[in-house]
C-alpha cells in the first residue's frame, strides 16, 4: 500500500487494512477511507459513465458535488462513494456501463452530441407520437445511474431521533465551533451538525500557521477538544442538513460508524436559534474536456494527500483562482509531486508570502493564465493559455488540480428564507436579509482570513444566545468590534470559462450540460438561470447543483451581454444531499402486546397474526377453511381469546352522566349486578364502538369497548365532557384483565367446571 | 412538524405529542330546545380564521389533559396573551 504515513494530519489508519471487492478482485483500503480514497490507492481513476454520452468520469471532489463517484455498493445502486465510509468486505461495482469504466460499449455516444442539443429530448421524440413510447425504452436503456431490482430490499439498520435544543449550529468548521463554544459558553444546550466523519473544515488538513507557530490542523483539534469537554455540545459528524422548515426545525441525515446501532439515521432538530457556517466548496473552473478523470478540484487534491495519504498523481499542472490553490500546490510538492506549473487566472492579488514559498521551489506562476483544455481519457496533458487567449502551450501531466473559485454553501440559508443577493466583491451570493433567529458566519460570508472566520463564529454564537434569552450586550460589542478589526471579505474571481470554446465543456456532470447547451437555451430564449435551469437540466441532478450552482448563474449574466440581466441564484430544495427513503421511513418498530394465554395458544399451534396493537390467535387449523374449528364450536364448545378488547371503570359522582352522553342507551336502566350491550356514536350520529357496560354499585361501572378503540376511549369521554366539568374518574383496564369467550352447546358445562358451581341460564337472567 | 405546544401540566413539548381537538366552539348547544340544524351547525361549522385561534388539544401521550392554546394558523405558532393584547 502506497500511503503517506507520517503525516500529523492523517485521518485514516495505515496500520489497520481494510479489504473489499472491486470488480470481482479483493483491493484493499485503510480504516479512515471513504469507499472513493479507497479505489483512488488502488489506482482507480475511472470510476463510471456519465448520464447522456457516456464518457469516463472519475474522482473530482470529495463532498459529494456530483455523481461522478456514485457506484453500486453490496447492490445498493447510486452510492456516492466519496462520503460512504470503506467497511470490510464490501463489494463495489461501477454503474451505467456497459463493459468495464475503462471500456465501455457505449462511449461512442460521446460523438453524437451533435445530435442531442440542449431539450432534444422534449423537443424532437415525440413527432411522430407513436415514436415517444419506443424512444423512451431506448433512452432509458442507454442513460441514467444505477439499476435496483425490483424486489430488492434495502438491508441495514435504520433509526429516527427528535432532539431539541436552544442553538444549532450547521457546520463544523472553525466558525461553525467557534460559534458553538460560544453560545455553550452561555450556558445553552447546543447541537452541532458536520457532513464529514469529522469536524474541522477547513482548518482539518491545512499545514499552514494559524497564529504564533501553531498549524491550522492544530487549531482544529484543539477547538474540538474544547468541545469535547463542553457537556452542553452534542457533536453529530457524518451528518448531512437535509431540510429546514417552520420555526428552524432542522432535519438532517447521519451516517453511522461500526460503533453505532444504526446504519443511518433520521433526526429532526427543534432549535430555538440556528448558526448556518457551512463555508464554502469549490467553483469549478470550465474549460475544454473539464470533467476528465484526472481533472481534480484543490482541495480534493489537498486532502487526498493530507487526510487519506494518497498523492493523487506525479505530475501535476495547477489552474487555479485563489490562494488556497497556491498553498496547495506547496504542500503537494513538499511530499513529492512534480508540478511544472501554476497558472492562476488572478494577474494580481495572491499572497505574498505563498508566491515566495513558490518561488523558493522553483515552480513557475503564470499570472492571468488558465487551463482550457485537457488530453486524453484519463489526463496526459493540459494546454494552457493566458486569459485572452493570446497564445496556447501544452504540458504533459497526469494530473490537471483546477479551480476556479469558492462557492459558499448558502443551500442552507435559502431553505431558511434568508434573502441572498450577489455581491461584486466577492462574487458570492450573500445574505443580505436573515430571518429572525437565524445567523450566518464564517467563510460562507466571504472571510478567508482564520482569525476573522473564528471571530465571526464567535458573534454568532452570542447572537444566537441572545435569541435564547441569554443577551450579554458587553459581549456582543466586543466580539463586533474584534471581528472589525480584523480582515475582511476577500476579492473573489468571477471568471467562469477558459477562452477556448469548445463542445466539451461542462457545467453540469450529473445531467451532462455543456457550456454549449446553455448557449443554445439562452438564443431560444431561456433568459433567467431557473428557466435554463429545467430546459438544460443543469443542476437537476443527484449532486443538488454542487457543480453548477454557482457557475451557472453568473455564466448567464455574462453571456446576456444586456447588462441589466442580475445575477441570480437558482431556487435550492430538500432534501440538500440525495438520501435513502428507508432513512426517513426509519425502521419497523413491530411493537406489540401479548394477552395473557398467548404462549399458551401458540403451543396449541394458533396461527398469530397482528390486530391493533395485539398478537392474537386467529386459527389453529392446518386447513384454511377452519371447517373442524368451526364445526366443533357448532356442535360442542369453542374459546376466543378476546383479552384484546378495551377495559375500563368509570366512577364518580357524574359517572353515570358521562356514560349518558356517550352511549345510545338509556344506562340508567342497568340495575346493579347487570350487564347491558349498547354502541357509542360521533357527533354526526354514526357507530363508532360498542361493548357491555356493567353496573357495578352506584357510579360506578365498567364497560367494555373494541379493541382498535382501548388506545382513545379515555381521550374520547374527557373530550365530550370537556365543558362541564363533571366529577368522575376513568382507569384503562385494558392490559390488566384477560378475557374468554365460551361459545358452543357445550360452553355452560364447560363454565360451571371452572366456576364450581351450578350455573344455568334462568341463574344468570 | 415544526410545532411547539405548551401543555398546562407538562410545558412545552413537540406536537407529535399531542392531538388536535378542533377549535373551540363553547359548550354544546342547549339539548332541551335543540333542532337538527342548531346541532348540525354546532358540529360542522367552523370558523376556519386565518390568525389567531382559539383551539383544543389533548396531550395524548403526556398526561392526557384537554385545554385550550391560543395559537396563530397564519405563522403555526403559539400565542401566549391574545387577549391581553386584543
Ligand atoms: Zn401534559
Amino acid at each position: 500500500m502506497n500511503r503517506l504515513e507520517k503525516l500529523p494530519t492523517l485521518r485514516i489508519n495505515p496500520a489497520h487494512p481494510i479489504s473489499f471487492t472491486y470488480k470481482n478482485k479483493t483491493c484493499q483500503g485503510v480504516s479512515g477511507d471513504t469507499i472513493a480514497t479507497a479505489l483512488y490507492a488502488n489506482g482507480i481513476r475511472i470510476f463510471s459513465r456519465s448520464l447522456k454520452y457516456h464518457r469516463p468520469r472519475g474522482l473530482y471532489s470529495l463532498d459529494g458535488e456530483s455523481c461522478n463517484t456514485f457506484m453500486e455498493v453490496d447492490r445498493i445502486p447510486n452510492v456516492c462513494a466519496e462520503t460512504t465510509r470503506l467497511r470490510d468486505g464490501m463489494t463495489v461495482n461501477a454503474q451505467n456501463v456497459k463493459g468495464t469504466p475503462e471500456f465501455d460499449l457505449l462511449g461512442f455516444l460521446d460523438k453524437l452530441d451533435w445530435a442531442m442539443p440542449a431539450g432534444f429530448y422534449y423537443r424532437s421524440l415525440h413527432k411522430p407520437a407513436w415514436i415517444w413510447p419506443i424512444a423512451l425504452k431506448q433512452v432509458r436503456k442507454a442513460a441514467g445511474l444505477g439499476k435496483i431490482a425490483p424486489d430488492f430490499h434495502i438491508p441495514g439498520k435504520y433509526d429516527e431521533i427528535y432532539p431539541q435544543t436552544d442553538v444549532c449550529v450547521i457546520g463544523g468548521g472553525a466558525a461553525g465551533m467557534s460559534a458553538a463554544l460560544a453560545a455553550a459558553r452561555q450556558g445553552l444546550r447546543v447541537i452541532l451538525l458536520e457532513s464529514r466523519p469529522w469536524l474541522g473544515g477547513f482548518f482539518d488538513y491545512r499545514t499552514v500557521e494559524y497564529a504564533g507557530g501553531v498549524p491550522l490542523y492544530r487549531r482544529a483539534r484543539d477547538l474540538v477538544q474544547q468541545l469535547e469537554q463542553t457537556p452542553n455540545v452534542r457533536i453529530f459528524t457524518h451528518t448531512a442538513m437535509i431540510g429546514a422548515y417552520h420555526h428552524n426545525l432542522i432535519t438532517a441525515f447521519q451516517k453511522g460508524t461500526e460503533t453505532d446501532h444504526f446504519d443511518e439515521r433520521y433526526i429532526e432538530i427543534q432549535a430555538q436559534s440556528i448558526i448556518v457556517a457551512t463555508g464554502c466548496i469549490e467553483r469549478p473552473l470550465l474549460f475544454e474536456n473539464n470533467e476528465r478523470p484526472g481533472v481534480i478540484q484543490i482541495g480534493c487534491a489537498h486532502r487526498l494527500a493530507y487526510s487519506f495519504g494518497v498523492l493523487p498523481g506525479k505530475r501535476a499542472v495547477f489552474s487555479v483562482g485563489h490562494d488556497l490553490g497556491i498553498e496547495a500546490a506547496i504542500d503537494l510538492f513538499d511530499l513529492g509531486l512534480e508540478i511544472p506549473c501554476l497558472a492562476d487566472i488572478r494577474e494580481d492579488g495572491q499572497d505574498a508570502y505563498l508566491v515566495a514559498r513558490l518561488a523558493e521551489r522553483n515552480i513557475p506562476l503564470l499570472r492571468g493564465w488558465i487551463a482550457v483544455q485537457a488530453h486524453g481519457k484519463t489526463v496526459k496533458k493540459a494546454t494552457l493559455s493566458p486569459i485572452d487567449g493570446s497564445q496556447q502551450r501544452d504540458i504533459e501531466c497526469d494530473l490537471l488540480v483546477a479551480s476556479a473559485g469558492m462557492t459558499p454553501v448558502t443551500a442552507p440559508l435559502s431553505l431558511l428564507q434568508a434573502t441572498l443577493s450577489f455581491d461584486d466583491h466577492t462574487g458570492f451570493f450573500l445574505p443580505i436579509k436573515l430571518p429572525p433567529q437565524v445567523h450566518a458566519a464564517g467563510r460562507l460570508l466571504g472571510l478567508t482570513n482564520s482569525l476573522s472566520i473564528e471571530a465571526s463564529g464567535r458573534l454568532a454564537g452570542i447572537s444566537a444566545a441572545a435569541d435564547c434569552g441569554r443577551q450579554d450586550v458587553s459581549k456582543l460589542n466586543e466580539a463586533r468590534e474584534e471581528l472589525s478589526r480584523l480582515p475582511g471579505p476577500q476579492r473573489g474571481s468571477k471568471l467562469v470559462t477558459a477562452p477556448l470554446k469548445g463542445r466539451k465543456t461542462f457545467i453540469c456532470f450529473d445531467e451532462d450540460t455543456t457550456v454549449k447547451n446553455i448557449r443554445q437555451a439562452i438564443q431560444m430564449g431561456f433568459d433567467e438561470p431557473e428557466l435554463v435551469k429545467r430546459f438544460t437540466a443543469a443542476g437537476t441532478g443527484p449532486g443538488q447543483g454542487g457543480i453548477p450552482g454557482h457557475n451557472l448563474p453568473l455564466f448567464i449574466a455574462q453571456t446576456n451581454s444586456d447588462g441589466d440581466v442580475k445575477t441570480k441564484a437558482t431556487t435550492v430544495r430538500a432534501p440538500l444531499v440525495p438520501a435513502f427513503i428507508a432513512t426517513y421511513a426509519a425502521s419497523k418498530h413491530d411493537m406489540c402486546k401479548r394477552t395473557p394465554v398467548h404462549d399458551m395458544q401458540e403451543k396449541a399451534g394458533g396461527m398469530m397474526r397482528r390486530i391493533g396493537v395485539w398478537q392474537r390467535a386467529r386459527y389453529f387449523s392446518q386447513d384454511l377453511s377452519c371447517r373442524e374449528e368451526i364445526e366443533n364450536v357448532r356442535n360442542n364448545v369453542g374459546m376466543l381469546d378476546a383479552s384484546t378488547l378495551g377495559k375500563f371503570r368509570i366512577w364518580g359522582p357524574d359517572a353515570l352522566k358521562a356514560l349518558q352522553r356517550m352511549y345510545v342507551s338509556d344506562i340508567s336502566r342497568v340495575c346493579e349486578g347487570k350487564i347491558k350491550y349498547s354502541a357509542m356514536c360521533n357527533e354526526d350520529g354514526c357507530i363508532i364502538d360498542d361493548g357491555v357496560i356493567v353496573k357495578r354499585a352506584e357510579n360506578d361501572y365498567y364497560f367494555t369497548t373494541s379493541t382498535g378503540r382501548a388506545g382513545s376511549t379515555v381521550e374520547w369521554f374527557r373530550y365530550h365532557t370537556r365543558y362541564d366539568g363533571w366529577n368522575f374518574y376513568m382507569v384503562n383496564l385494558t392490559d390488566v384483565f384477560g378475557v374468554i369467550n365460551l361459545a358452543g352447546p357445550n360452553a355452560l358445562r364447560v363454565l360451571e367446571k371452572v366456576a364450581d358451581t351450578y350455573l344455568s341460564n334462568e341463574a344468570l337472567a | 412538524m415544526s410545532l411547539i405546544i405548551r401543555c398546562p401540566i407538562c410545558g412545552k413539548r413537540s406536537a407529535y405529542e399531542f392531538r388536535y381537538g378542533g377549535e373551540d366552539k363553547g359548550p354544546r348547544p342547549d339539548e332541551d330546545s335543540l333542532t337538527p340544524e342548531s346541532w348540525c351547525d354546532y358540529v360542522h361549522m367552523n370558523q376556519c380564521v386565518a390568525g389567531i385561534q382559539k383551539e383544543w388539544w389533548c396531550h395524548r401521550d403526556g398526561c392526557g389533559l384537554w385545554f385550550t392554546i391560543h395559537r396563530d394558523t397564519i405563522n403555526n405558532l403559539e400565542v401566549q396573551h391574545p387577549e391581553a393584547q386584543s
